[in-house]
């Protein structure tokens, strides 16, 4: 039924189709429908299936002609898909260019507009010079990782003698006093725990509280300077009665083998564990560093190469970047399109804000997928089991569990892609010269790839 | 009586379909007008010359919704005879 068709590529990987249909095998689809329509059509005056094919023409014409026109465009955009190399993007929704112009006598043309699979011209992607911070793990990284988990690991102990110290934890009541010492008794505040340094009180007592007894109570003044964080009380001075009521203090557990095999039965001495803690912050820096390298390299064969990134992909990224906006702020879409408001932003504002930054991805992910093909990376099962062990382990469960379980929720695919991807990305990086760059310690780097 | 007062729809049934091969046009009619007035306000409305028209009344017919008893209207229908070269747009589908 199809006369004629031409394709015409656009900007972005667009491509406009246009098609024109013969008059003859429009006429035939019009019959048809006419001929269904007369079977079924009840009309006042008339048996059902006697109605004459020219009062329903008459009652119905304009829209047969439309339902036509609907259903011959869509089987024949069904055909041509069938057929051509280029399939739509499956978000890609084709869309009608222009008007329709359906006349039963002549040959029906119409025009859409569609995304196709971008044509990525890859630029240079071997042997790049890329660029990976210095890191080394020192050995203040390490004490600090075991003082957290000794934090972790405190205990907290009533203090029944002696006086508040650096570092306890205090439970006060506080309040006000007007000028005539009586309290006021808005702002008075019964049981109020925090811990002694930490700053997390409204009149900032930590210094006033040190060497306090459990139930002493305690009348200071206090004058809080002009640029005093809390606004109502900067450049003001009050009267403060404080009553001491529990002191608590928090004991550190001594670094001891105890402590380690606290921790996890992995452990049976502390250097057990200090070792663990070492190489954990090791693996921390690879993992870290090869991610930096792979956007890096990734980065710079985008930078080569020229990615044509089509319409409708960019805004299935920025659905689903909304949707997981959303989803972070756990609300329905009008609580958090008013709370934009109330920043005078729309969500057309963030999602201009975010359309660069889903560019860049999808051009990445587009080169990757182009490299996955030129370079043949295949994966074979040998890896896959390899990787379902793998993963088996630090699950503690067994291959086969794992197996079943990436089959179930159909993930196998997507396991090999991750194998697939993790190939090439290892070539990329073996094939690439990395220049040393500037020494970043430890802590800069969490913080650079945050 | 104006024109569009007598005629009030022309009607469109399986049978009046059949009766338009031999060249005549039913419609519902003002039951007050007669056949004159009736002939002359189609050849106003469709521009066409009858030949003939014939008239009857459609008696009431009882109905009844549920316990109520009580009619349909009764009213007047007309047949035109048209010359065999004239026809009226409305039935024609066009």
């Amino acid at each position: 039924m199809i006369k004629e068709k031409s394709i015409e590529h656009l900007e972005n990987a667009a491509v406009k189709l246009t098609v024109t249909i013969g008059q003859e095998a429009i006429r035939e689809e019009y019959d048809e429908l006419l001929k269904s329509y007369a079977q079924t059509a009840q009309i006042k005056g008339f048996r059902k299936g006697h109605v004459p094919p020219n009062i329903l023409e008459r009652k119905f014409g304009e829209s047969m002609k439309f339902e036509t026109s609907q259903k011959v465009l869509e089987d024949s955009l069904k055909e041509i898909f069938d057929e051509i190399e280029e399939k739509p993007l499956p978000y890609s929704q084709p869309s009608l260019e222009g008007e329709l112009e359906f006349d039963l006598e002549k040959d029906f043309t119409y025009a859409v507009k569609y995304d196709v699979y971008p044509e990525v011209k890859l630029g240079e992607y071997k042997a790049l010079e890329i660029e990976a911070p210095q890191v080394s793990v020192t050995k203040d990284d390490e004490e600090r990782e075991l003082k957290a988990l000794q934090d972790q690991n405190a205990i907290v102990m009533e203090k029944d003698e002696g006086v508040v110290e650096t570092g306890d934890v205090v439970t006060v009541d506080y309040c006000e006093m007007d000028g005539d010492g009586n309290e006021t008794p808005d702002t008075r505040r019964e049981d109020f725990v925090f811990t002694q340094g930490s700053g997390y009180n409204l009149y900032k007592i930590d210094d006033d509280v040190i060497g306090m007894k459990a139930g002493e109570d305690k009348v200071i003044d206090k004058e809080f300077p002009d640029d005093f964080e809390n606004k109502d009380l900067a450049g003001t001075s009050k009267k403060l009665k404080i009553t001491v009521k529990a002191i608590k203090q928090r004991q550190l557990p001594d670094l001891d083998d105890e402590l380690a095999q606290d921790i996890s039965e992995k452990y049976e001495t502390l250097a057990d564990l200090k070792a663990d803690i070492r190489k954990r912050l090791d693996d921390t820096v690879d993992g870290r560093l090869r991610e930096h390298k792979v956007n890096a390299l990734v980065e710079k064969v985008v930078a080569t190469s020229k990615v044509p990134v089509p319409e409708s992909m960019v805004a299935a990224e920025l659905d689903s970047a909304w949707q997981n906006f959303l989803r972070q702020f756990g609300g329905q879409e009008e609580q958090v399109l008013a709370m934009l408001q109330a920043q005078g932003r729309t969500r057309e504002d963030v999602h201009a804000d975010w359309r660069p930054g889903a560019v860049t991805r999808i051009q990445g992910r587009l080169v990757v997928h182009k490299l996955v093909e030129i370079e043949e990376i295949e994966v074979t099962d040998e890896e896959i089991n390899a990787d379902l062990e793998k993963q088996a382990t630090s699950e503690s469960v067994t291959r086969e569990q794992a197996r079943e379980y990436y089959e179930r929720n159909n993930m196998m695919d997507y396991l090999r892609r991750e194998i697939r991807e993790r190939k090439l990305f290892d070539a990329l990086i073996e094939g690439s010269k990395v220049k040393k760059g500037k020494k970043i310690s430890f802590l800069d780097l969490l913080q650079k790839n945050q | 009586m104006d024109a569009d007062k007598i005629v009030i729809k022309p009607l469109l049934t399986e049978k009046s379909n059949r009766l338009r091969e031999v060249h005549k046009y039913a419609f519902h009619v003002d039951a007050r007008a007669n056949k004159i007035q009736i002939k002359a306000a189609i050849e106003e409305l469709f521009d066409v010359h009858p030949i003939s028209c014939t008239v009857l009344n459609v008696k009431r017919k009882p109905k009844r919704v549920r316990y109520r008893k009580g009619y349909t209207s009764s009213w007047k229908k007309a047949i035109v005879t048209l010359p065999p070269n004239e026809t009226i747009g409305i039935f024609e589908g066009a």
